[in-house]
């Protein structure tokens, strides 16, 4: 008897709360507003600047979900975080999606317990040092210090790469990458180590970008993906076909200026992509119409990449792996239909 | 007699008030826990502490060695022991210096009292926080770099990597000596007792310890040697580490400080009068009538301190030194156990605060009991 109350009890506790939790997509709607975590010290990927802007390339992700959502890419509100608390601020529902410069692993799919999108960029560890250094490639670095910032992927891989070269070295590992520089600037860490792109943000932040000199290699793969908690796939939907959107819009050649002219177009692939056919989209919550709404917002992809990274800014970071599939890279829209 | 209804009796209302706030408290720990597996099972979470077995990967910087290839497990010993060093030598550190700070406060010495007043007021009207990265960006770090330390070559190396000096390889004939050693400073005090010769017994120590290491060679010297890069071998006081330290205890002992003087406050006058007037100076009344009452009033305010210091210390995380704190963040993300990493955090710093205070209370209790209370 007392164990069927208990058993009473708890169920009903549980379904308080399973009630309180509505889908992802209705609470942002109900809301007004998506709540989007970012980077807020990278400039070109998620930066704040003195004007409390923020501004790069994951932020400009952040605006295309708030276009296809709401039809208007200013109802943002954006989260910075740190990279030990990311996860945790997904998991916790503080932020619906987290644009952040982020790996995808198997341990965070899986243990962590994220819902990965399409990835955004494709990166790979790099290191870097002093220009004044005679260091030429990372294994020159033997005995050397080397700083990061903690709760990264970073981390493991550096001491994977010195493990299997049989080389020495010492991690040290600040809270935030700000620091890291600090340190990195006064000679307390002969190199640091991040995601390639990360080092050209830095770089071309500093003072006198060729004070720093990034190595040739690449120690390992880092696909940046946006991410929401696991467990609410209509959500997860949304987020990778904001980002689908983007690379088919490539593909068709489709920008921010040129969008309006191609509503006369009789091929059928953009006019379903353009939502003048069903494409399905209200299946995952969106309007058909959802993917106009996020190129005349903030473009197509290769628009987004070249504004933040691209030849004119000054991080000047190569399209490389990041082109599309047409022209050699890995970059693939899945289509519309 | 007209009986009074249960309702209006003390006793039961007593009782029954009691039984509800304990059952709202038993009630909202029960809804929280609920709360917290019912989200982890909708993200098909588990709340288990298998990982803590499986291989760290990752490299901590200083402390009890470690392997990159050993358990998670070994990853927070290790944090938990140099949690333990910076606070341990914290607290030691932070009494030390707040007793000087107390007194010097209530000095007579104009020069004295001012600059213990400025020293108070700057240190525990800053955040800590701030402290910990001026001492260790600003000061430290302002240090030449590793190549162009200061440095006797083999001896002593200075720089923003931190200090080193030759370190201590222990062989068999360690042991010998130190007891050798121990042996000789209690025998010198018996002799000091039974002669009155001061001089016999500064020199009688003194002796072992130079024929002893010449005889036993107790000791091989691990002289540090400057490479590439860093300074490799030897003992070694990271630039972390005393940054970290520095910043704990200058911070510490402005509250020390202000506890030793009101504690010395709180003495009557009558006590500082009789002393005087039997003819003790300054120094003798402090030592031998003010601060053995003193003590009394400050030991439990002083534990809240070492509390707090010891606390304190996972400000590390900020400033790369690998505290506990510190190594559990890592871990906790590496792995994808944060809610686990963070009770871990917990449980360990409630352990050793647990143990803490109860020596605390331990040395209160021993010190009261002679007393008038």
């Amino acid at each position: 008897m007392r164990k069927r109350t208990f058993t009473l009890v708890t169920l009903s506790l549980l379904g308080l709360l399973s009630s309180a939790q509505a889908d992802k997509l209705d609470t942002v709607k109900k809301r007004g507003k998506l709540v989007c975590g970012v980077n807020d010290k990278l400039p070109g990927f998620g930066f704040l600047d003195s004007n409390g802007k923020y501004s790069g390339f994951d932020v400009d992700f952040c605006k295309a979900v708030s276009a296809a959502v709401f039809g208007d890419p200013s109802k943002v509100q954006y989260v910075p975080l740190t990279a030990a608390v990311r996860f945790t601020a997904a998991q916790s529902g503080e932020v619906d999606v987290v644009f952040r410069n982020t790996t995808y692993t198997s341990s965070r799919d899986g243990e962590v317990g994220m819902d990965f999108g399409p990835v955004t960029f494709y990166d790979g560890q790099a290191v870097m040092v002093m220009s004044k250094s005679p260091v030429k490639k990372i294994t020159d670095l033997d005995g050397a210090t080397i700083c990061t910032n903690q709760g990264t992927t970073t981390e493991q891989n550096i001491t994977d790469y010195f493990r299997l070269k049989k080389k020495q070295f010492k991690l040290l590992t600040f809270q935030d990458f700000d620091k890291v520089m600090a340190a990195f600037d006064q000679g307390r860490c002969d190199a640091v180590t991040t995601d390639a792109s990360g080092l050209a943000s830095r770089r071309a932040a500093a003072k006198d970008p060729s004070d720093y000199r990034i190595l040739p290699e690449t120690i390992s793969k880092e696909p940046l993906t946006p991410f929401v908690a696991q467990g609410d796939s209509q959500w997860r939907d949304v987020i990778s076909w904001v980002v689908y959107a983007t690379l088919n819009a490539e593909e068709f050649k489709i920008t921010q200026k040129n969008i309006d002219s191609f509503k006369t177009s009789t091929d059928p692939n953009i006019r379903r992509f353009l939502g003048l056919e069903n494409n399905g989209a209200k299946g995952f919550g969106l309007s058909n119409d959802f993917a106009v709404e996020v190129i005349k917002a903030v473009g197509n992809y290769g628009e987004i990449y070249e504004r933040n990274l691209g030849k004119k800014t000054k991080l000047n970071i190569p399209r490389g792996l990041n082109k599309l599939y047409t022209q050699g890279g890995l970059m693939y829209g899945v289509p519309f239909r | 007699m007209e009986k009074i209804p249960f309702y209006r009796d003390t006793r039961y209302i007593s009782i029954l008030l009691q039984v509800i706030f304990l059952v709202l408290v038993v009630g909202a720990l029960v809804w929280l826990g609920l709360n917290m597996l019912h989200s982890l099972e909708k993200q098909n979470l588990s709340f288990s502490f298998s990982f803590l077995t499986g291989s760290a990967g990752f490299q901590i910087s200083e402390g009890p060695l470690f392997d990159p290839a050993e358990s998670y497990l070994k990853a927070f010993w290790v944090g938990i022991v140099n949690t333990l060093r910076v606070g341990l030598t914290g607290i030691v550190l932070a009494t030390f210096l707040g007793f000087m700070i107390g007194i010097s406060r209530l000095s007579s010495n104009w020069l004295v009292n001012r600059l213990a007043f400025f020293y108070v007021e700057f240190f525990r009207n800053t955040p800590l926080l701030v402290q910990i990265f001026f001492f260790y960006i600003a000061v430290v770090l302002q240090l030449p770099a590793a190549k162009q330390g200061y440095n006797i070559d083999g001896w002593f190396y200075l720089s923003n990597a931190g200090m080193t000096i030759p370190g201590l390889i222990p062989n068999g004939n360690s042991w010998t000596y130190v007891l050798l050693l121990i042996a000789s400073v209690v025998g010198s005090v018996f002799l000091t007792r039974a002669i009155k010769n001061n001089l016999i017994g500064f020199l009688l120590p003194l002796v072992v310890a130079i024929a002893g290491w010449t005889i036993l060679k107790p000791f091989g010297i691990d002289h540090p040697v400057l490479g590439n890069f860093r300074v490799t071998g030897g003992s070694t006081l990271s630039a972390e580490f005393t940054a970290l330290l520095v910043a704990l205890v200058l911070y510490t002992s402005a509250f020390t400080g202000e506890i030793v003087r009101g504690a010395i406050q709180a003495i009557d006058k009558g006590q500082w009068e009789a002393a005087r007037s039997l003819g003790l100076n300054y120094g003798q009344t402090l030592q031998l009538v003010i601060v053995p009452q003193a003590l009394r009033i400050l030991i439990p305010p002083m534990g809240n301190q070492y509390l707090n210091l010891i606390k304190n210390s996972s400000l590390a995380v900020a400033i790369a030194y690998p505290d506990v704190f510190n190594v559990a963040s890592t871990a906790g993300n590496q792995s994808g156990n944060n809610l686990q990493a963070m009770t871990i955090i917990l449980l360990v710093y409630l352990t050793i605060s647990l143990i803490i205070s109860f020596l605390i209370n331990l040395y209160n209790r021993s010190f009261n009991i002679q007393g008038a209370r």
